[in-house]
């Protein structure tokens, strides 16, 4: 057998190589004539497959036939999101890198030193779709019903135990937020992703969960989780869950809604952030579109980048507050440094 | 049954059948390229897959889930360099092998060990799934913490040198897996204000710096009148039928316990391979070859033991819709974006892809065998190739590998860290496995740990009461309490006969 191993080896690196050139590549021309020229960078701060990356991709999907270019989705997973973000808020205002924005970088700024307070340090381009979260527990459960479940843990201090998947964050607050106003003690088990975290639930080795309920249809549906309550506004938009309350209904103002947007660098200007903000509207409003942010277990819901503005900087006071209320704030901030 | 027949008829229509070749080749490609991995092979393949029948774009993805972990020993083998945390094992035997030319034996024995034990794996989920799910939801993080102690107390001694020394060494591991936030308090440890450190490091990038890059400063570091030119002839590419009689039992034993704890949540298949590689150790007839001139058992175990795990953790995601493992999640993301809702539901509502999806995986595995033994020629005959052309290719791959995982430069330092400390505890007589299984263990015990404290209201007695966790602590108890034992009697006798 003649083989040049040697040509095959050096062909191989030159590929690595040439790997390595790729990714490093931002090409970065001048956004005159009409916006938009080329295709336009979609940073997602976390790993493909999360419910960030399944916007990005729907987004982008439809994305050529609104704005006359593809979208690229890039994933830049790492450090609470916060290298991808950072990325975002470095990158060139020229309308030609944009980024996932959600419910989930509202606390970082907050509790630690980032290098930028994403509410106000972003432009909004628009909301694409939310969800409220859910209170669930196993179907076995000798509670049916909210009352029965607060009843319980204050007759059994200290028995129910829920998961969350990182201190402070939306999983974590929302069942404090719970156990502040309705004077419970429950007690907080940490995950770190959403999968282990409805695995134990399943198992029966945690008693309840306060999450979205993206990750919990199915089980729902297979009849294995029972969803007590709603932490929205109004009850979920979904004939699967219309007969379950919100927590204000019961009397508990416990609000943690999940959301999915988009956002550019600061200084993008003016003109290209009125046609983005447009564009995304279009895309936004798409059937297909909406359709794939429907399958995913998100409501599609459209606000504008204004709005989205400022709605991004209440719910950060929001979250601030029931921080510092739970005394989770107080945690966080003596265990700094 | 005759839902599999369907399956298979389904699955070997033309588009299915070359989708499935496609997955498998991009999936092994993936595994021999380290870093770039699962993960980002379907992420990348992600928006191709818009257009195509969703039961094709399913088997392909699959296949890439599958094919990968074929490819991940090839480059253990031939250059020490592990491409995912299941084939770390793979490069103790495995890399002791090709150094004396057996490389082509490893591979081809790889290749084998990896399709009995895949298929075998598919059975599984053919006969058992729903099952196998249902006790899947038994281990709870109680039950995780014990696994992980267990495991650390049994393989910190792998390499049986010296037990003081592995003890120490699993233990700096243990320090090294504690960098990052902790997970109970949010609390920082170790990080020097860096968001970079915060994360944590990652395993594989500290396996592939010592291991890999720790492998090639050695080797610069030779003489030059050292660099060897292997003289491989055609026939020693394969391997010989002792060779192969010997890993038969090796085989189906790793097939047996990757596909158990492949049930288990969490990196479950990396466990398995180490699990596998103590077993035929303590089982193996020629002790003395192990970390000395490589053990084909210590190749052909974790090898089917991986493949058995990856098939296995098909279970959880198809079965109740939960992936354990961060590909296996990923391949959910595919079945999502295709609108599919992997879980308890859908044998019953979408019978022709979940049929199709097992009809399609004996398949691709049969693929895999049939595509990666005749390479085993190829990839062993690299090994000709002259050191010091090798050795930089092998640099620039494993750099490029370890960027590509998380494209973050700050990884890169830590690869060329590890790869100097590697470098230098192979100088100084110290193995590195034991401080990668103290890494590599070292999160999965602290957060177990902490979570089973809190689920066994804080105390160690109701975790020991458990079923599960109970077996997996008191077994621990029982081998701690044994060598202690063992040694005071030793030291009894030594002074007996002293006198």
């Amino acid at each position: 057998m003649k083989f040049d191993s040697r040509f095959f080896s050096l062909s191989f690196a030159f590929v690595s190589l040439l790997f390595i050139a790729g990714s490093g590549i931002t090409a970065a021309t001048a956004a005159e004539a009409k916006y938009p020229i080329k295709p336009i960078t979609v940073i997602v701060p976390y790993a493909p497959g999360g419910s960030s990356d399944l916007v990005a991709r729907a987004l982008a999907k439809v994305s050529a036939k609104h704005i006359g270019q593809p979208m690229i989705v890039v994933n830049k997973p790492g450090a609470a999101a916060q290298i991808g973000l950072n990325e975002l808020g470095d990158s060139k205002p020229d309308g030609y890198t944009i980024g996932i924005a959600n419910s989930g970088m509202l606390l970082q700024p907050l509790v630690g030193k980032t290098k930028y307070n994403y509410a106000t340090d972003l432009e909004a381009i628009a909301m694409i779709g939310q969800i409220p979260f859910v209170l669930a527990v196993r179907t076995d459960a000798p509670y049916t019903t909210l009352e029965e479940f607060i009843s319980f843990a204050k007759a059994n201090p200290g028995k129910i135990k829920y998961g969350h998947t990182g201190v402070g964050n939306m999983a974590h607050t929302a069942p404090e937020q719970l156990s502040l106003l309705a004077g419970l003690k429950i007690e907080p088990v940490p995950y770190d992703g959403g999968a282990p975290l409805i695995a134990s639930l399943l198992g029966g080795h945690i008693q309840a969960v306060m999450n979205n309920p993206v990750d919990l249809q199915a089980h729902f549906k297979a009849g294995k989780i029972r969803v007590l309550a709603v932490a929205g506004e109004t009850r979920i938009d979904d004939p699967m869950y219309k007969d379950v309350p919100t927590f204000k209904e019961k009397g508990f103002n416990v609000i943690t809604i999940l959301w999915q947007g988009l956002a550019a660098p600061k200084g993008i200007p003016e003109d290209v952030l009125m046609q983005l903000r447009e564009g995304v509207e279009k895309i936004a409003k798409d059937p297909e579109t909406v359709q794939a942010v429907k399958a995913m277990g998100l409501v599609p819901k459209y606000m504008n980048g204004k709005d989205l503005a400022a709605y991004w900087v209440s719910e950060q006071k929001s979250i601030n507050k029931t921080l510092e209320d739970t005394g989770i704030m107080k945690v966080l901030k003596e265990q700094k440094n | 049954m005759t839902m599999l027949f369907q399956g298979f008829a389904t699955s070997l229509e033309f588009q299915n059948l070359l989708a499935a070749l496609i997955g498998v080749t991009l999936g092994t490609v993936a595994g021999v390229l380290p870093g770039i991995g699962i993960s980002g092979t379907i992420a990348l393949l992600l928006p191709i897959s818009y257009g195509m029948n969703t039961l094709t774009a399913l088997i392909m993805f699959s296949g890439i889930y599958y094919g990968a972990m074929y490819g991940g020993s090839i480059t253990s083998i031939l250059v020490n360099v592990p491409g995912e945390g299941a084939s770390v094992v793979t490069c103790l035997e495995g890399h002791l092998m090709a150094k004396r030319g057996r490389a082509g034996a490893a591979l081809a024995v790889s290749a084998i060990g990896s399709f009995i034990a895949g298929t075998l794996g598919v059975v599984g989920i053919t006969l058992f799934a729903p099952l196998l799910a249902e006790a899947a939801l038994a281990f709870g993080p109680p039950e995780y913490f014990s696994i992980a102690l267990l495991g650390l107390v049994v393989l910190t001694n792998l390499s049986g040198k010296s037990p003081l020394q592995s003890f120490i060494m699993a233990l700096v591991g243990l320090m090294i897996g504690t960098v990052g936030i902790d997970p109970m308090t949010a609390i920082s440890r170790f990080t020097f204000g860096s968001t970079n450190l915060a994360k944590g490091l990652d395993f594989i990038i500290i396996v592939m710096g010592m291991f890999g890059l720790g492998e090639v400063i050695a080797t610069m570091c030779e003489k030059q009148t050292n660099v060897r030119v292997e003289k491989v002839k055609s026939r020693d590419l394969y391997p010989t039928m002792k060779e192969i009689k010997r890993s038969i039992s090796p085989i189906f034993r790793g097939g047996f316990i990757g596909f158990f704890m492949g049930l288990i949540p969490g990196p479950s298949a990396t466990i398995s391979t180490f699990i596998s590689y103590a077993v035929e150790k303590k089982l193996s007839k020629n002790p003395d070859e192990w970390g000395n001139v490589g053990a084909v058992e210590g190749v052909a175990g974790p090898e089917a033991a991986n493949n058995a795990a990856s098939a296995s953790q098909m279970i959880p995601l198809l079965s109740l819709g939960i992936p354990f493992t961060s590909s296996a999640a990923l391949l959910l993301s595919g079945f999502m974006i295709h609108g599919i809702q992997p879980g308890p539901m859908l044998v019953s509502t979408q019978p022709i892809i979940f049929w199709g999806l097992i009809a399609s995986m004996y398949i691709g595995n049969l693929m895999c065998l049939v595509l990666n033994l005749p390479m085993v020629g190829v990839f062993a005959s690299l090994l000709r190739v002259p050191m010091n052309y090798l050795m930089p290719i092998v640099a620039v791959i494993t750099l490029s590998g370890a960027y590509v995982l998380n494209f973050s430069l700050f990884d890169l330092y830590i690869l060329m860290a590890f790869g100097l400390l590697g470098y230098l505890m192979q100088k100084s007589g110290f193995e590195p496995a034991p401080l990668a299984i103290g890494a590599f263990l070292g999160p999965q015990l602290e957060q177990g740990l902490m979570q089973a404290m809190v689920i066994c209201d804080g105390s160690l007695w109701n975790m020991m009461t458990r079923p599960l966790a109970g077996v997996m602590l008191w077994l621990t108890v029982i081998l701690i309490v044994g060598v202690i034992l063992k040694k005071v009697v030793s030291l009894i006798w030594r002074k007996q006969g002293g006198d």
